[in-house]
């Protein structure tokens, strides 16, 4: 039986691959045979691109021929990649997959399972944590899988560099399996403390098999450019020279936007990635790398899970990673089939902000669930998102955050039904024992990040050890080992000044609001439902990010001296002026009154309106002081805060077009609240204009 | 960081037995209560557990026992749904509810003594399981039920939880309700066995509190996400009152209705004495059931809590102690017919019995009324032996098991054993 079971994986091999001669990795055959013969629980810790799919979808064929159900794959990618597609196609395997992008597929899969005419199942690990999903189509279909494979397994281990919260439903789906049902976990990235964590959650019997992870033609190298458009800079003049095609990270999404904009504007080929974005739009942006028909994508963490593109020519970080293992993993996608590729970290100042907020923000704080649970106690039939929302003031992704946090605990204190959540019947307590040793790693880890910036030895060997290779070489192609930069490690001045002009002409949108918030947020002015079209305001814009190296410093130095430098007036002018051009054409304006800094504001609108050759009239009051918006954390408190906070002089307004000037745009309600009073009382349509926008913005 | 959630026995168990959210009908068809006992009978001569059937070879012997009628097919299709157990539990298990099979030693015994083969294999439930093993009253009645009627159900379930007695009932609206919310907020312990709805009643606002505090227990021998079924509900009156002491029902229609049958059912089976309320305006099924052999409880009776409590324990029979259980596995007890094997020796039984390890057919509970009923004075081992006619050392090994199980106390000079007093067993209905 052994024997013919292991000419028959062969066969298939050959057939998957297209290769006659194909043979067996070290450990493939090892791995397919234990999962069929024993139905081991296995671990698999293999670089990208050594064949990990190769694996489960032979042991899926095989276990099909024997009978058996189809395998259920979880993983975080939208679909199999197209090289993996046509292997599983070579060997008759059909794959169908289940995710939120395709859920007008959805029931052609569901027949499809329901007659047995599929072989593989991919859904993603947010679908487990959806109750219908689990009842509609995972448990009709579970009762007879065949094998398990969890992907990017290291997502189980909150010890991890990436630890996803609904992973930790799936360790415990994998916990309860009897043991006659075989598992196949696969990563490429993880270091002793993340096996060690798996195993201590998956039991003992989980075998671990595990190959080496360096790169052979990758040439790592650091460089320190602490500002923002000095490292814009440079990779305008050095992308170009890069070879082939590849990948540039930053950690947020808004630098994704802004810097992929920034590089076409100096004619390289380049598009934003993230996971905002459409999934077909996605899919497009990846097959276009993957072809080479792009010459760089600009991505967040969302481009990384499971892509594979043996030919990438280089992995640039605009910010430093959280972890070295995240830099592994994404870098390390780099240098495989092609003779040189790059991997270079440009270290930024702002990366230290940033990574201290995701650190920050990882947990929900102690009384915020507290706040949370005893709103739901005290329910008797259960809350809605918006619901609790008017209830606390907190924002409403930090609420879907407790609520995720405390839903993905075992047993957890709350519970969905339909789309209201309830109180449970379990006494919880959350374990900060546990997030503060998590938070602690997390701390440990940047700390290392640092040191490998800093490293004077082999920047490889560095990152071996991080991931506790067994045998870390020195690679003699990096900076470090080479003993000079393998590129220039200076952004040229002529860029650097167009950078800083980029950025000041980067100004952004300030979109409408056209509902106000449910539930009488509104009491004292009476407004509800849709905002009616001769009340809402226009379009603004909003100059800068608040102290950004556009316009942004210049407006936080404004604010903490009391006065907005001449610069920025003509810096707005010009923006109004030449390139926003606001229509119809205001012929006034007026300004947002403020109790606690009375001068600020209207002084500048004075100055602007003199430049733009306008009249200037102030005609809004605060007739009370309210608490400060940036303290309102949701839409419905942020709105309810504003109710009745504002006067209109009627006999001063005009009944033409007016520019409504703000220093700082956060949740838009303050224009949006304004904008109706001055139209009510009768002005043109309003241009609300502000100079800095506040948001931390969206990070990933 | 993994407890076990589940034995390994309770995973096989749950695999043959639990629906696992399948439709009804759907191939492969759960094993019934009746067909697990046959396969653990077959098992258990095989010295076999559950959890062996996750190994292929014993399949492969099952498959070859013709007797046991099973489609070898059915079988195997079944012990092959590990992914929707597990995918099940999970989700079971995030929102605080546990499984149990009638392997697991927290499995109420009083089940498995009165149903025997029909006892559920499996239970899903939320709360305090220690509560199970407690007894108590089992209050029953109607849905539509006068205001007098919730009047009786929630005095008698009030003074139960002040003396200490746990209220047991079904969920359902009306009586039930009646009873256990009233028995819940006077501070006693309440044990619902629910016929649909597990899940749900357990986030619900009425219970949560009480299910935190461990004042409550759920229990349901159907999946927790099961939607309400007039079988259902039936079958699982039987649950109830094989779960408690003594039983009173407040209000059933004659002749019909899930009240009406369980009720006639259990008088049939004589599983616990049954109190029937009885007096002006009752429904008619009260008076029926009086004549077919219920105690009638008048109002009057429920003036006094002592009057109560007193009629109770009269009848009570306090022959099922929880500590008498852990000597004892669910198989074989089930069948009668099934001899426990002769002692070759008084010394070997009596070691069987004492050192509690898992025996085959423990007699202790079956002889204990008897030497209750002599040791209401105080007496030797000797003298018991001759009453008995048995050796004075078995004699000795069940009197030190009873004093073992506080049911009686050992005097010295000379060495005379007596049965504890009722009050302070009964105390041990208390809530801790």
């Amino acid at each position: 039986m052994k024997p013919s079971l292991q000419h028959r994986a062969r066969e298939l091999l050959r057939l998957a691959l297209k290769n006659p001669t194909a043979e067996f990795h070290d450990g493939q055959w090892e791995t397919i045979d234990k999962l069929l013969r024993k139905q081991a629980k296995i671990l698999m810790v293999q670089s990208t691109g050594w064949g990990k799919s190769i694996v489960y979808f032979l042991a899926t064929r095989l276990l099909r021929e024997q009978g058996a159900g189809p395998t259920l794959l979880i993983s975080p990618l939208l679909s199999l990649m197209r090289n993996q597609l046509q292997a599983a196609e070579r060997i008759g395997l059909r794959a169908s997959t289940i995710n939120s992008s395709n859920r007008d597929d959805w029931q052609q899969v569901l027949d499809r399972l329901k007659n047995d005419d599929v072989d593989i199942l991919l859904i993603s690990p947010e679908r487990l944590a959806n109750e219908d999903f689990r009842r509609t189509v995972l448990l009709p279909m579970a009762g007879t899988i065949g094998l398990f494979v969890v992907d990017e397994a290291h997502c189980i281990s909150d010890w991890g560099h990436d630890f996803r919260p609904d992973y930790r439903r799936i360790s415990r789906i994998l916990q309860v399996l009897p043991k006659n049902i075989p598992v196949l976990a696969t990563t490429a990235t993880a270091n002793n403390r993340v096996i060690n964590d798996i195993v201590a959650q998956m039991g003992e019997e989980l075998c671990i098999i595990r190959g080496p992870l360096s790169r052979k033609s990758l040439h790592l190298q650091n460089i320190h450019l602490s500002s923002q458009v000095e490292r814009m800079a440079w990779l305008a003049e050095m992308v170009p020279q890069l070879p082939g095609s590849g990948i540039i990270y930053t950690l947020t999404i808004r630098d994704a936007k802004r810097l992929a904009f920034w590089l076409k504007s100096q004619g390289i080929d380049a598009h934003e990635y993230s996971g905002d974005m459409e999934s077909a739009m996605r899919e497009e942006l990846e097959t276009k790398l993957l072809d080479n028909r792009i010459k760089v994508l600009v991505a967040t963490t969302a481009l990384g899970m499971g892509f594979d593109k043996p030919d990438l020519g280089f992995v640039i970080h605009f910010q430093r990673p959280a972890s070295v293992v995240h830099y592994y993993q994404q870098v390390g996608r780099a240098g495989r089939v092609v003779e040189d590729a790059y991997g270079v970290l440009l270290c930024g100042e702002e990366d230290d902000e940033i990574i201290e907020f995701f650190i920050q923000t990882a947990f929900p704080p102690g009384n915020h669930v507290t706040m949370l649970l005893d709103a739901l106690e005290t329910a008797n039939s259960g809350l809605s998102v918006p619901m609790i929302e008017q209830r606390l003031n907190l924002p409403k992704s930090q609420i879907e955050k407790v609520l995720k946090f405390l839903s993905v605990e075992t047993p957890s204190p709350v519970t969905k039904d339909g789309s209201r959540w309830y109180a449970t019947a379990i006494d919880y307590k959350m374990d900060q024992a546990r997030i503060e040793q998590l938070t602690s790693i997390r701390r440990y880890e940047q700390e290392r990040m640092q040191m490998y910036m800093k490293s004077e030895s082999c920047l490889m060997a560095f990152l071996q050890r991080e991931l506790d290779d067994s045998h870390p070489v020195r690679c003699g192609r990096c900076a470090v080992c080479i003993g000079k930069p393998l590129l220039k490690d200076a952004g040229s001045k002529e860029l650097i000044k167009n950078a800083i002009l980029f950025l000041r002409c980067s100004e952004q949108p300030i979109e409408t609001r056209r509902r106000w918030p449910s539930n009488d947020a509104f009491a004292i002015y009476g407004w509800n439902g849709n905002i009616a079209n001769n009340l809402r305001a226009e379009e603004g814009r909003v100059l800068s990010v608040w102290r950004d190296a556009g316009w942004g410093n210049m407006v936080a130095e404004g604010k903490s001296v009391g006065r907005f430098g001449d610069a920025l007036v003509d810096g707005v002018a010009e923006m109004v002026n030449e390139r926003w051009q606001p229509n119809p054409k205001p012929t006034w304006i007026t300004c947002v009154p403020s109790l606690k800094h009375p001068i600020l504001v209207p002084e500048f609108a004075r100055r602007l309106a003199n430049v733009l050759h306008l009249p200037f009239i102030e005609c809004i009051t605060k007739i009370r002081d309210i608490e400060p918006q940036k303290m309102m954390r949701n839409s419905y408190q942020q709105a309810h805060n504003l109710d009745g906070a504002f006067e209109i002089d009627t006999d001063k307004v005009d009944s033409n077009p007016v520019l409504l000037v703000d220093d700082l745009v956060d949740s838009r309600w303050t224009f949006t609240v304004v904008a109706a009073l001055l139209r009510a009382a009768g002005s043109g349509p309003v241009f609300p204009l502000a100079l800095a926008d506040t948001g931390i913005g969206d990070y990933s | 960081m993994s407890d076990s959630i589940l034995t390994p026995d309770t995973q096989a168990i749950l695999l043959i037995c639990g629906s696992l959210g399948q439709d009804r009908g759907a191939y492969p068809q759960p094993l019934t209560s009746m067909e697990f006992s046959r396969l653990a009978q077959w098992l258990d001569s095989r010295c076999l557990q559950p959890a062996d059937l996750l190994n292929k070879d014993i399949i492969a012997g099952l498959e070859e026992n013709r007797a046991l009628k099973n489609d070898p097919r059915r079988l195997r299709a079944l012990l092959n749904r590990g992914g929707a157990l597990a995918i099940n539990v999970e989700g079971w298990t995030n929102k605080g509810l546990w499984i149990m099979s009638r392997y697991d030693k927290d499995y109420p015994y009083r089940w498995i003594k009165r149903l025997g083969h029909y006892a559920p294999a499996l239970v899903y439930g939320a709360g305090n399981r220690d509560l199970l093993s407690k007894g108590g009253l089992a209050i029953v009645g109607s849905r539509d039920v006068s205001e007098k009627g919730i009047a009786v159900a929630r005095r008698a379930a009030n003074i139960c939880s002040n003396e200490g007695m746990q209220i047991i009932s079904g969920g359902a609206r009306g009586v039930d309700r009646e009873a256990m919310i009233s028995a819940l907020l006077q501070g006693g312990n309440v044990i619902g066995v629910l016929a649909d709805s597990l899940e749900r009643s357990s986030f619900s606002s009425k219970y949560r509190r009480a299910l935190r505090a461990g004042k409550l227990t759920l229990v349901s021998p159907y999946d927790p996400r099961a939607s309400f079924n007039v079988g259902n509900a039936m079958n699982r009156n039987k649950l109830v009152y094989c779960l408690s002491d003594c039983a009173l029902v407040v209000s059933s229609a004659f002749g019909k209705g899930g009240t009406w049958a369980g009720a006639t059912e259990n008088l049939k089976r004589k599983w616990v004495p049954v109190f029937v309320f009885e007096g002006d305006g009752v429904p008619d099924g009260n008076r029926f059931l009086i004549e077919e052999g219920a105690i009638g409880l008048n109002s009057a009776m429920l003036i006094d809590e002592n009057v109560f409590m007193e009629s109770l324990k009269s009848q009570c029979d306090i022959l099922l102690d929880p500590e008498i259980q852990n000597n004892v596995i669910y198989s074989s007890e089930i069948n009668d017919r099934d001899q426990p094997k002769e002692p070759t020796n008084e010394e070997s039984l009596s070691s069987d019995i004492v050192t509690k390890s898992k025996v085959a057919f423990d007699l202790f509970p079956k002889v204990w009324p008897f030497i209750k009923a002599e040791l209401q004075s105080a007496k030797t081992d000797r003298e018991l032996s001759e009453i008995f006619n048995v050796q004075s050392t078995q004699m000795r090994a069940w009197l030190n098991q009873a004093v073992d199980c506080h049911l009686a106390l050992k005097l010295k000079r000379p060495t005379r054993y007596v049965i504890q007093k009722d009050q302070s067993l009964l105390k041990k209905w208390e809530i801790d």
